[in-house]
């Protein structure tokens, strides 16, 4: 008897405590319920698709892509995927990630190279996919742009031959709603002047 | 023994009674029926639906009105809601308000604007005027011009101004990368954008009543003007002068900028806080995006949300604060973002589901407007805290930054 006399203790414990939260208001925003589709609208843009990249499609399937992206979504640098200028080696980065991967340092190398005989002006461009907001997507495109900088002027480049710039999701070279498009997209172009 | 379960039977039946009078509190929250009644003549059918639909949403958002569909609505708090629309000199609106039973007119009140595309902005002048009439809480936030950058191509976007369901929309800054818009100040005639078009980006303000252009500041790398002091004389810069992102104060009248933050990772986002003498801002000082706040006049930076691994982009409104959060782990695909408030030291989500944000508040802080992203397309919705409304518009674009 006492132990039942307890467990009923309990239990209205647990249903008064119960009563002490705030739940906080969610309202329900489901937009098939209750989005509006203006008819008179006419000026209705859409991103169109770049094919601005040299890849070579045809024989690289999105499998074989993705089963050679790091896991941090970051793209394998065998030339394959570019979208510098002639001569220079884009460098492709991880979701969320500024940090040059250490395979992406062949390409350092080979833009090193390039550089190396080159006396005009480099512009660096970094991008981002299109999974992030506002100022923080166009600052980690800068971070992406600062971080190639800083290692081509490691290895000798003069700094003054560069300028850096965010182009942050605006510039795609893909917008399939793929895995392996996302990758195309988080990268670092170098553009000759 | 007895006594225990006659205790449990008596608090049981005091709460379950308690529940009972908060829900019909809650039902009888005294809305008001309103009959809408479109009287226009010559309008194209698409026109008149659509000024309908208008009509209805302001009501609704306001949280005071119900829509009836029966016109037999007498009482006293039931009203019937005439209006005329055509194309009279550009866009004219004659709207008459009369008690349940159509007997006596108690508003009524013509409205014009010069050209007829922009005849939503009077649906909601008549509407907030109606509101503000009949004595309810301030709804101006629906009259307030909404500007938004949209994607139209790679590299390309365009500045748009619109009204908030984004029915009336004018491209107003075209050619080239144009992001990031700001308004210059409360009444709305001039804001700040970032241009990319001359290669090193750049803030303008640009006046939409005169055209004129004036070049603000510029920076190697990203600059954004992020936020406005509440005297227009102090903006919030996002720039990286070095290739490092950071936030300034910029002083227009000095044209000189200070820096408020020095952090080898990303500050973005600046907002003022507190009548300007503080500021919240995001930062990947943690290792992810998250929300951060720091005097004007102090190196200190305190973490002020301690939920979520990527918060990454806030809003301010006095001391209440907003910023979205990321809610599931996918690298790739959808993800589920979610709207948080900050107000009186409790935090809150505003929206449930779905991929929402820029988080913006109203002018008056009463209403939070942000974006969700679905299926390639963007919608703009509005969630009142106060009244519990909220609503979703269709785009049509893909938005980069928006303000209002």
């Amino acid at each position: 008897m006492k132990k039942i006399t307890l467990g009923f203790l309990f239990l209205a414990f647990l249903f008064f405590t119960g009563c002490t939260q705030t739940a906080p208001i969610i309202p329900s925003d489901d937009a098939a319920n209750s989005k509006v589709s203006p008819r008179n609208i006419s000026d209705n843009p859409s991103i169109t698709t770049d094919n601005g990249v040299n890849i070579k499609e045809g024989n690289v399937t999105a499998n074989d892509i993705r089963s050679r992206m790091s896991p941090s979504g970051g793209l394998p640098n065998d030339g394959t995927f570019n979208n510098s200028s002639e001569g220079l080696q884009s460098v492709y980065f991880g979701f969320g990630d500024y940090s040059i991967v250490n395979d992406m340092y062949k390409a350092v190398d080979k833009n090193v190279q390039t550089l190396k005989n080159y006396n005009g002006k480099i512009k660096i461009e970094g991008n981002c996919d299109e999974f992030g907001t506002d100022e923080f997507n166009y600052a980690l495109g800068l971070k992406r742009a600062k971080v190639v900088k800083d290692a081509l002027v490691a290895k000798g480049i003069p700094a003054g031959m560069f300028s850096i710039i965010s182009l942050g999701e605006s510039t795609p070279v893909c917008t399939d709603a793929t895995d392996e498009c996302y990758a195309k997209n988080r990268r670092v172009d170098l553009k000759k002047q | 023994m007895r006594f225990f379960y006659i205790l449990f039977l008596l608090f049981s039946l005091i709460r379950a009674e308690s529940d009972v009078s908060l829900t019909i509190k809650k039902n009888v929250g005294s809305k008001a029926g309103i009959f809408i009644e479109n009287i226009s003549s010559g309008l194209m059918p698409a026109i008149s639906q659509k000024s309908f639909i208008l009509f209805k949403d302001d009501l609704t958002l306001s949280g005071n009105f119900e829509i009836v569909e029966s016109k037999n609505i007498s009482g006293s708090d039931n009203y019937l809601l005439k209006y005329d629309l055509s194309g009279a000199n550009g866009a004219n609106l004659n709207v008459s308000l009369f008690n349940g039973d159509g007997n006596s007119l108690l508003f009524q009140k013509n409205y014009n604007i010069s050209s007829f595309d922009k005849y939503p902005f009077l649906i909601h002048k008549a509407v907030s005027d109606i509101n503000k009439f009949l004595g309810y809480n301030s709804m101006e936030w629906i009259n307030r011009l909404v500007l938004m950058s949209r994607y139209i191509g790679p590299g390309k976007s365009e500045i748009v101004l619109s009204d908030y369901t984004f029915t009336y929309k004018k491209a107003i800054i075209r050619d080239g990368l144009n992001l990031f818009p700001k308004w210059a100040n409360k009444s709305q005639t001039s804001f700040y954008y970032t241009s990319m078009s001359s290669g090193l980006p750049t803030v303008y303000e640009y006046n939409i009543i005169n055209g004129a252009k004036t070049y603000i500041a510029s920076s190697e790398g990203m600059i954004v003007c992020s936020d406005v002091s509440s005297d227009g004389g102090r903006l919030l810069l996002t720039m990286s002068p070095d290739g490092q992102p950071d936030i300034y104060e910029f002083d227009k009248t000095t044209k000189k900028s200070v820096k408020l933050t020095d952090f080898s990772g990303i500050d973005v986002s600046g907002q003022y806080l507190s009548n300007g003498k503080e500021i919240v801002f995001v930062s990947n000082r943690l290792g992810y995006p998250n929300i951060f706040k720091k005097y004007i006049d102090s190196p200190t930076v305190s973490q002020m949300v301690f939920k979520g691994r990527e918060n990454n982009s806030c809003d301010t409104k006095g001391n209440k604060v907003v910023y979205s959060s990321r809610e599931s782990k996918n690298i790739f695909g959808s993800n589920t973002f979610n709207i948080y408030m900050i107000s009186n030291g409790i935090t809150f989500p505003i929206t449930s589901s779905g991929e929402n944000q820029f988080p913006r508040f109203s002018d008056d802080g009463s209403v939070v407007m942000y974006i969700r992203q679905s299926n390639g397309n963007s919608y703009a919705g509005f969630v009142n805290p106060r009244t519990n409304q909220n609503k979703l518009f269709e785009i049509n674009s893909r938005v980069q930054s928006i303000d209002w």
